[in-house]
């Protein structure tokens, strides 16, 4: 494979996303410019330019229209994908984490840090979608409270009826949406878990912990179903749309980097077998921890963002598939 | 007037969705090398760009100039080869790709922030499987890298993975590579790697059973004549009975062989040969798997077009022994592979060839 190498960003990366179509890629970054590329041929097609500091997350829009993102700056922003014009701001009173809109395009998520003497919870807000863009409601309907340490993802369930978050004190927790109430809850990492990915049809999800754990969970029971133990600390998890197969990577952190990691192999993106158990193979390249990866939605490629800044963006060669097939 | 001439590596070609697109210069993501030539500082208007004719390649050569941060007018030459190249996509990927303009810091960058990786970055495919097993049954906890099967009832843990329970059943993991019953998954197979060997040389297929004894027994019977110099890596592998796979750099005497890995650079020229009248679809992985079977494979190296990074149609390889590049010459000059008969000859060194080539020229 020859990746291509999108080198817009000067701090580590925080968030990759690409749209459902597949031909968008949203990146974030700990400096203020969330950018939008080409995932074809990797072309910066454009920066939403506003936030005042590091940008955590971000979420697209269904139709691609509008493009959601939360910033240390205690705020989230309303985009316009197409021309990069800011459409609304929400306030928080700590740094915004984590943001997300249901499916439906009805309702969204703000999840913030604790920070600033702030517990970290989930906000959730109303969208309104029909009209004006700029009339949005400022006050969350609900929020959701019990997660003692900075959550650092949430997903929605794709009927948008409850929706699971993750967090430093290592917990995933289940949300009802109607009622706010917290309805289940697992425990099975022993650090704080970095990153939670659903499968393409809701039915599993993956969660990797900085413990250098990722657990395969069944979405209903909320129980294991799988776990894979690796050499290094997890940032970054996706499950595969295509194959049964899983992306995790990490690194040490990056306060603790030493020059030797890098060819010990650390930095790599390591691929899971879901069925097998295994390791099946690794794709290295980042001169720094992965800190974000994800699929494309054909499940043709995948997309890493590392602490060194770069977006590496790979599409397979005909390899993976007859390999893949072999196994 | 200072100049300074700086390389810009060479980018990706652009992936053209539509034909009436990408005429502005600057939408083009510029293949082959580009030179930065730096001009007079400051000056008046900005020349114009000039856009030569494709020429035989195709390659279009673009010459546009714009002021850099320092404020010097730089004078940009690219060579850039457009490639059309047709899609099916939804009407709204469409509609975005024809209609959307570049918006925030792209619509006026100079730079390129998109690069792709000059080197290929090769899938590492992972293929320590058999000792995970061991260690699985003697109960050891080993950090591994494969997971630990659970039950999804969460009360049962321990030792009753699924994965056992199948094996000791005997009923339905069959090995697609060695044949063997609930033994292994096929990915765990110890032969993986061994087969195209296996059906060179010979082995018996049906007393597969015998067989891991067989070859894992040669690799200690490989280490152990050698022994003495190793240091206690290398002996607590022979001494725990050569079960196990033991990789070369950890045999015993594995430092005097490294010495003489400094030699192998020199000593693998004349073991080269030279494979022309390969197909384009030819790859390095396929090669690979074509010659192993003759022996050790030192260096595969498959000469691609420097622009288009199309396989040019021969290959140059190194085995570690003289004997398996005669035999492979023997096997494979006249061969059919894929749709074309292969051309296996010797490598000549390239000095031979260019005296080869003066030598012919006065007679003709």
């Amino acid at each position: 494979m020859r990746p291509l190498l999108l080198k817009g960003h000067e701090r580590p990366l925080t968030q990759l996303k690409f749209n459902p179509e597949g031909d968008l890629l949203f990146t974030t970054a700990k400096d203020t410019r969330p950018t939008v590329w080409w995932a074809s041929t990797g072309e910066r097609l454009g920066t939403y330019d506003g936030h005042t500091g590091a940008v955590w997350s971000c979420d697209v829009f269904w139709d691609s229209t509008r493009l959601l993102t939360g910033s240390a700056d205690n705020t989230a922003r309303l985009w316009d994908v197409q021309t990069g014009r800011e459409l609304f701001r929400w306030s928080l009173r700590s740094s915004v984490r984590s943001v997300g809109v249901a499916p439906g395009c009805r309702l969204m998520h703000l999840a913030n840090s604790k920070l600033l003497g702030q517990e970290s919870c989930i906000h959730l807000f109303r969208l309104k979608s029909d009209g004006n863009w700029q009339e949005q409601e400022t006050e969350p309907f609900l929020v959701l409270r019990g997660h003692t340490a900075t959550i650092t993802g949430v997903v929605w369930y794709n009927t948008a009826e409850y929706m699971l978050s993750v967090s430093e004190d290592g917990t995933v927790r289940k949300w009802d949406v109607e009622t706010g109430k917290e309805v289940d809850r697992a425990k099975r990492h022993k650090k704080a878990i970095t990153d939670i990915k659903f499968s393409k049809d809701h039915q599993m999800f993956l969660t990797g912990s900085a413990d250098g754990t990722a657990v395969l969970w069944d979405t209903h029971a909320m129980q294991e179903i799988r776990s894979f133990v690796l050499d290094r600390p997890l940032n970054a998890v996706d499950l595969s749309p295509l194959m049964p197969h899983a992306v995790v990577g990490g690194g040490q952190e990056a306060s603790q980097v030493t020059t030797t990691a890098g060819k010990a192999g650390k930095f790599a993106a390591t691929f899971l077998h879901l069925i097998y158990g295994e390791e099946i193979f690794s794709v290295k390249g980042h001169f720094g921890p992965i800190n974000c990866l994800s699929f494309t939605p054909d499940g043709r490629g995948f997309a890493s963002g590392g602490e060194d800044g770069y977006v590496r963006l790979h599409h397979f060669d005909e390899e993976y598939y007859r390999r893949s097939s072999e196994i | 007037m200072s100049l300074r001439v700086a390389t810009v590596e060479p980018t990706t070609s652009e992936d053209a969705w539509d034909e009436t697109e990408n005429d502005s210069p600057d939408a083009v993501a510029s293949l082959g090398r580009a030179l930065t030539t730096q001009l007079d500082k400051g000056g008046g208007g900005l020349p114009p760009p000039r856009v030569s004719e494709p020429d035989a390649d195709g390659i279009v050569t673009i010459v546009d100039y714009y002021v850099n941060d320092e404020g010097y007018v730089v004078q940009r030459t690219r060579r850039v080869r457009r490639r059309l190249e047709r899609r099916r996509v939804c009407a709204a990927v469409a509609e975005r790709r024809r209609c959307w303009r570049k918006f925030g810091v792209a619509a006026t960058e100079n730079a390129n922030t998109t690069t792709q990786a000059n080197e290929d970055i090769p899938i590492e495919w992972n293929t320590r499987n058999t000792e995970v097993s061991d260690d699985e049954e003697s109960g050891e906890a080993v950090p591994s890298l494969g997971a630990a099967p659970s039950s999804a009832s969460g009360g049962g843990g321990g030792g009753s993975g699924s994965g056992e329970d199948l094996m000791t059943n005997k009923s339905i993991v069959v090995c697609r590579i060695c044949g063997r019953v609930g033994d292994h998954w096929t990915l765990r197979c110890p032969y993986k790697g061994l087969q195209g060997a296996a059906d060179g040389l010979g082995l018996p297929g049906s007393a597969a059973s015998t067989a891991p004894d067989g070859i894992l027994g040669a690799t200690g019977a490989v280490g152990a004549p050698s022994a003495g110099s190793g240091g206690s890596m290398a002996a607590s592998a022979t001494s725990s009975g050569a079960t196990r796979y033991v990789p070369p750099s950890m045999r015993s005497g594995a430092s005097a062989r490294l010495r003489e890995g400094d030699s192998l650079y020199g000593r693998r020229e004349e073991n080269s040969i030279r494979i022309s009248n390969l197909t384009e679809g030819a790859t390095e992985d396929d090669l690979r798997q074509l010659l192993e079977p003759f022996g050790r494979v030192v260096r595969i190296y498959l000469a691609r077009d420097k622009y288009t990074g199309a396989p040019k149609g021969f290959a140059f390889a190194a085995f570690a022994e003289r004997s398996a590049a005669e035999r492979c010459i023997a096997k494979l000059n006249g061969f059919g592979y894929d749709h074309l008969i292969l051309s296996v000859e010797w490598a000549r060194p390239s000095g031979d060839r260019a005296n080869a080539a003066s030598s012919v020229n006065p007679g003709a």
